[in-house]
């Protein structure tokens, strides 16, 4: 589709503007003025991947990296949130939702020179399909399990029921039943299609678990040997130091940047990678400290960009724990606290007011929930009409040790809150722990009253939000709801597209009359590069191609 | 001499068993565990009760410590839980970088703190002895941390002369094959690179050695005091010995004991400082290593890296006490 | 190992009674200990008279929340924290913390160590040997990493945080206690008191331990010093306090650490501020031990 056609224009005009370029420049010294690539850049990241495996990972640093080197059948607009063609040119999906089709872009290699086909897809789909023992953990495939459910073995029902090759350039995958939401997730970088032949031959699914019962590959795909269709290919990997690909030369869609060599550096502090980039020894990095935006604004050797606000901080409030029950109690937290001063005093021009647990851009977002604005009077008064003395004891806990996109810094925004509820008409009891894993463990137990927490989404779907949240019941949450839960499962299968967004937007409006808790805002992440760097293209998810990135 | 050695080496056992018994239940008493660490806000406690099971983590304490045992004693530690990678490989990558470190941050402390401490014994109570009192005495009061952070921030944010963070420039390709980074620069003849690596060192390295550099000029300092005073330093001068000859021949030497012990037991303030300095420096050593593991219920990390450190204060302190024989024949072994 | 016990190695672990006197007369003539002292009043002033000196309630907002707060100068002497807080006043009030800090994990080291310390060398053998060698397998992991085990175990109270701190400079006290009772045990008086049938308990409190203490109070002013720092240490670490709103100092300029670029007096300040503590009671067990020390003297 679009993507090839568009190419040979754009080398065109590419290699023009190259050539004009190359004819007065001194250094360099490529041969061909049009495949001048050969520039590096380091970014900075905030740790190192787990394993280079996308099946097999869920965090942020890991899918970055992988993102590089592999493809999967669809991917998401650059920039947006919109499914788009990527190793599948375009897909039919059968009437009854259960079978999609998919014609696969002609030409394509793996890393290892060997073809990109039909089969391979399958092959991907049916090694996940059969993970057994330790990689059927949730912290190896937790995506898979998300999106499809369960394996081979039957223990837990599953999406998947087959995939087939029929020729070199057709996929097609059998679902035992209709769903609304494979597609998007199909962009997830979990499901992108890796190598048969290096998968097998790097025993990518071989694994011993020890006598202390740790799971550990012995295979070394998914550390030496990562082999995808991507715009990078893997090169080395030292850990605590650098992840290093190079360009590769055989891709075969487009590639109109010139960064021929990518290193990614751990660091940890954001702080510190404002200062290796100030110093020179990164190009750009990723999860900017808000405080710090306005250095980097200020300063003409650096740039600052902003990913679309895709997340949701929220205030969490567990039922389980009294008075929280009451709904009148948790709409007196709602007005006590001042949300917009803590979003325009923390957040540096970057974040918004959150009134919904999910962004406005994500389909289903309803534009007329109940909204709560900053009224201690009013907190006091439904307090008293609710027969309360002031004032009222609550727990309230926020994690340390811990920046998210939104929140980067937790214990400014809990202190400020705290003030708030105790100036109106709380008596707070402070909590706190290390995010992981004592906080989430408290959370999810939950050992909290209130708590802070948030979410960044995975892919543009409400159900990814919403429904993480309230489809079922949550220790984190403490209700147990029916009108909630029923609403969100309809809105879930509904396959027509209208509907489906008016069914979120009525449980939207149901969730915030009953206020499970307060969302407080959404935030734009920031991205810090130095100015020389162009072409970068921050996305909702955070996952953005270096393969379009200029450095001069 | 060799059978105190094999003495000291087995009294050792007892040491590590009851440390390995004593970091297992540490470990064990956390609370959380690393099915949460390895989930993140994705975790549900269904997931978290299966890999509990998995991981081994529900039989029963003595069962699983033998198990433990067991696989130390055939050389393995287990593997990290966040990396899957086994410990032994972790070691083999980290350890070189803090050594490498405390090797240079040591190497800072006793060549500028025994001059410093033999310059202010000499010159007691002058001029030089309170300029070298107040600079120990800086020294010892900052927190390595701070002092580290300011560093960082004036010599490489705000001068540009050292880079931030890190072992080597990442662009710079060298080979490893010991992973002593320096060593490695040596074998593969690269000189550039050798540069790049110290440079990379400076800062961390005298952040780490400023306490040590404070101990060691005091302690030469008051060891020469010592010395100075006793009989045979003044009959020699008395007999009219060139004075620098009885200052190399005896003073020093003798003064080298109390050094050397100093030198021995800072070992364990030096991998304490190393879990401050590394982190600031974002320096891949096995400070920063541990902590996360602490942080993150790395378990098995937790415990092969703290047999590890102790493994390595120990040898350090025999070390030490072997040297004693060679600095001071007096002392005899049995 | 911690920096203060080997500055105690320095130590000569014998001394004739008698000498206090002529300590003090000593230490009172040494310009250094004397800015110690100095040092250290002022902390104890800001201590005790925060609430008048500062102009502000610690946790009172008295400007906007900013992640740029601004700096001193304007309105507000040292500036503001990112709550809108002033910096001034939380130092004064942080003075308090931290020497509570610094008294109260030492106390309870010196308390602990002591009891071990005493029992080893005035009992001897076996227990001797048991206690001794479970204190060289605390020695053996590095202090910070035992207090960071510690508060992940028992929490992030202060308590909490100033037991994990104590704990780990048990091993130091003693040590230190120890040698000087095996010292004192074979000195002349200590046998002639026993050859005139002094009970063995009044011995031990009555003469061996007052008589060793010299050097452990010199010891407990330097590991002040250090468990200053280290609680410093634990919550660049994110390990500190849990309550956020407690002006503790090494927790005011760890969670500024990352703000030294945009905010620069709120790592500063309290960074200097402990250092200045640290330096005091450093300069102070420096010249106790001056004082105490004959061989030192000139």
């Amino acid at each position: 589709m679009g993507r090839s056609a568009k190419l040979v224009p754009l080398l065109l005009a590419l290699s023009l503007i190259a050539a004009a370029c190359g004819g007065n420049g001194g250094e360099g010294g490529g041969e061909g003025g049009a495949e001048e690539k050969d520039a590096t850049l380091t970014f900075g990241t905030s740790a190192d991947p787990v394993v280079l495996d996308g099946a097999l990972v869920s965090d942020g640093e890991s899918l970055r990296a992988i993102d590089q080197m592999f493809e999967g059948l669809v991917s998401l607009e650059p920039g947006g949130t919109e499914v788009a063609p990527a190793l599948a040119t375009e897909w039919e999906i059968s009437e009854d939702g259960k079978t999609y089709t998919f014609t696969l872009q002609e030409g394509v290699k793996f890393h290892d020179g060997t073809d990109f086909n039909a089969e391979a897809v399958c092959f991907n789909f049916d090694r996940w399909y059969n993970f057994k023992g330790s990689f059927q953990n949730p912290s190896a495939s937790y995506y898979w399990q998300t999106v499809f459910g369960g394996f081979s073995d039957g223990k837990t029902p599953s999406l998947y029921e087959s995939c087939e090759a029929p020729d070199e350039t057709t996929a097609i995958l059998n679902l035992t039943k209709a769903s609304a939401s494979v597609l998007a997730a199909l962009s997830l970088t979990n499901f992108t299609i890796a190598s048969p032949e290096a998968l097998t031959e790097y025993d990518a699914d071989e694994g011993k678990v020890d006598a202390e019962g740790i799971f550990g590959p012995t295979g070394t795909y998914a550390t030496e040997h990562p082999t995808g269709t991507g715009p990078y290919k893997f090169e080395s990997w030292t850990r605590g130091e650098s992840l290093t690909m190079v360009r590769n030369e055989d891709y075969w869609g487009e590639f109109p940047g010139n960064i021929g060599t990518l290193i990614f550096r751990p660091i940890a502090e954001g702080s510190a990678r404002l200062q290796a980039l100030q110093a020179g020894d990164i190009q750009g990095y990723d999860l900017v400290d808000p405080q710090d935006y306005e250095t980097i604004e200020g300063d003409d050797q650096l740039q600052l960009l902003n990913r679309p606000a895709f997340n949701v901080g929220y205030v969490g409030f567990n039922q389980k724990v009294k008075p929280l029950d009451d709904v009148a109690v948790r709409q007196a937290i709602a007005h006590a606290i001042d949300r917009q001063e803590v979003v325009d005093g923390f957040y540096a021009g970057q974040g918004e007011v959150a009134h919904e647990f999910m962004p406005p851009e994500v389909v289903g977002y309803a534009d007329d929930v109940t909204q709560y604005e900053y009224d201690p009077e009013k907190s006091k008064q439904l307090l008293e009409d609710a027969g309360y003395t002031l004032p009222v004891e609550i727990d309230f806990a926020y994690p340390t040790d811990v920046s998210r996109p939104y929140m980067p810094d937790p214990q400014a925004n809990f202190e400020a809150m705290v003030a708030d509820l105790e100036e109106c008409c709380f008596k707070v009891e402070k909590k706190s722990a290390t995010w992981s894993p004592d906080y989430l463990d408290n959370v999810d137990n939950g050992r909290y009253g209130l708590y802070l927490l948030g979410w960044t989404g995975d892919f543009g779907d409400a159900d990814n939000f919403v429904g993480t949240f309230f489809q079922t019941e949550q220790p984190a949450w403490g209700f147990n709801n029916q009108e909630i839960f029923e609403a969100l499962d309809e809105a879930e299968v509904e396959t027509d597209e209208a509907t489906r967004e008016e069914l979120y937007q009525e449980a939207n409006r149901l969730i915030m009359d009953f206020l499970p808790g307060l969302p407080y805002v959404h935030t734009k992440p920031g991205l810090a590069f130095t100015a020389n760097v162009s072409g970068y293209q921050p996305s909702p998810v955070s996952l953005e191609p270096f393969s379009i990135v200029t450095v001069e | 001499m060799l059978k105190y050695i094999v003495r000291r080496l087995i009294l050792t056992v007892p040491i590590l068993l009851g440390l390995s018994i004593l970091v297992f239940l540490f470990v064990r008493a956390l609370p959380g565990g690393p099915a949460i660490a390895l989930l993140g806000e994705r975790a549900t406690q269904e997931s978290v009760e299966q890999i509990e099971e998995e991981l081994g983590l529900d039989r029963p304490l003595p069962v699983q410590y033998l198990s433990y045992l067991r696989n130390i004693l055939s050389g393995d530690l287990g593997s990290s839980v966040s990396t899957r990678r086994p410990i032994v490989d972790e070691l083999k990558q980290r350890f070189p970088a803090t050594f490498e470190l405390a090797a240079m941050a040591m190497l800072f402390a006793v060549a500028a703190g025994i001059p410093l401490g033999y310059v202010a014994a000499k010159r007691y109570q002058g001029v030089l002895d309170n300029v070298s009192l107040v600079a120990s005495l800086i020294g010892i009061s900052f927190p390595v941390f701070f002092l580290a952070l300011l560093m960082k921030y004036v010599f490489a944010v705000k001068l540009g002369w050292l880079p931030t963070v890190g072992r080597i420039d990442v662009t710079r390709s060298l080979e490893h094959p010991t992973g002593f980074y320096l060593l490695d620069a040596i074998i593969a003849g690269d000189g550039e690179a050798f540069v790049d690596v110290l440079e990379h060192l400076i800062m961390p390295a005298i952040a780490l050695g400023t306490i040590p550099l404070a101990i060691v000029a005091r302690i030469t300092r008051a060891a020469v005091l010592d010395v100075l005073g006793e009989d045979y330093v003044r009959t020699a001068k008395a007999k009219g010995l060139d004075p620098s000859v009885v200052d190399r021949r005896h003073v020093l030497r003798n003064a080298m004991l109390p050094v050397v012990t100093v030198i021995g037991l800072q070992t364990g303030l030096l991998l304490t400082g190393a879990v401050l300095t590394e982190t600031v420096f974002s320096f891949p050593g096995l400070g920063s290593w541990i902590l996360n593991a602490i942080r993150f219920r790395d378990y098995a990390v937790i415990q092969g890296g703290i047999l590890f450190f102790a493994g390595m204060f120990i040898v350090v302190n025999l070390l030490v006490d072997i040297s004693y024989a060679f600095l001071n024949p007096r002392i005899r072994y049995r | 190992m911690s920096v203060a016990e080997a500055q105690a190695a320095e130590l000569s672990l014998e001394r004739p009674s008698g000498l206090w006197r002529d300590a003090f007369d000593r230490f009172r003539r040494n310009p250094a200990a004397l800015v110690g002292v100095g040092l250290l009043l002022v902390l104890i002033i800001a201590a005790v008279f925060a609430a008048q000196l500062a102009p502000h309630e610690p946790n009172q907002q008295v400007g906007p929340l900013s992640t740029n707060p601004a700096g001193p100068g304007g309105g507000f002497t040292l500036g503001l924290d990112e709550q809108g807080r002033d910096v001034l006043s939380r130092l004064l009030f942080g003075a308090r913390l931290s020497l509570l800090v610094g008294v109260v994990s030492v106390a309870i080291g010196l308390s602990i160590g002591l009891v071990f310390g005493a029992v080893a060398g005035y009992i001897g053998g076996w227990v001797d040997t048991a206690i001794m060698r479970v204190m060289d397998l605390l020695l053996s992991v590095p202090s910070l990493l035992m207090a960071i085990g510690l508060v992940t175990l028992l929490g992030r109270g202060m308590v909490q945080i100033m037991f994990a701190v104590g704990v780990t400079t048990v091993p130091i006290f003693a040590r230190l206690l120890r040698g000087s009772i095996l010292g004192q045990r074979e000195a002349d008086y200590v046998l002639a008191a026993r050859s005139v049938g002094v009970p063995g308990r009044r011995l031990l409190l009555g003469h061996i331990i007052p008589n060793s203490i010299a050097p452990v109070i010199v010891q407990a002013t330097l590991t002040m010093a250090t468990a200053i720092i280290e609680v410093a240490a634990l919550s660049f670490l994110g390990l500190g306090p849990g309550d956020p709103s407690l002006p503790e100092w090494g927790k005011m300029m760890a969670d500024n650490a990352n703000r030294l670029e945009s905010a620069a007096h709120l790592v500063l300040l309290p960074g200097f501020a402990i250092v200045i503590s640290t330096m005091g009671l450093n300069l102070i067990g420096d010249g106790l031990r001056e004082a105490i020390d004959p061989k030192l003297r000139s």
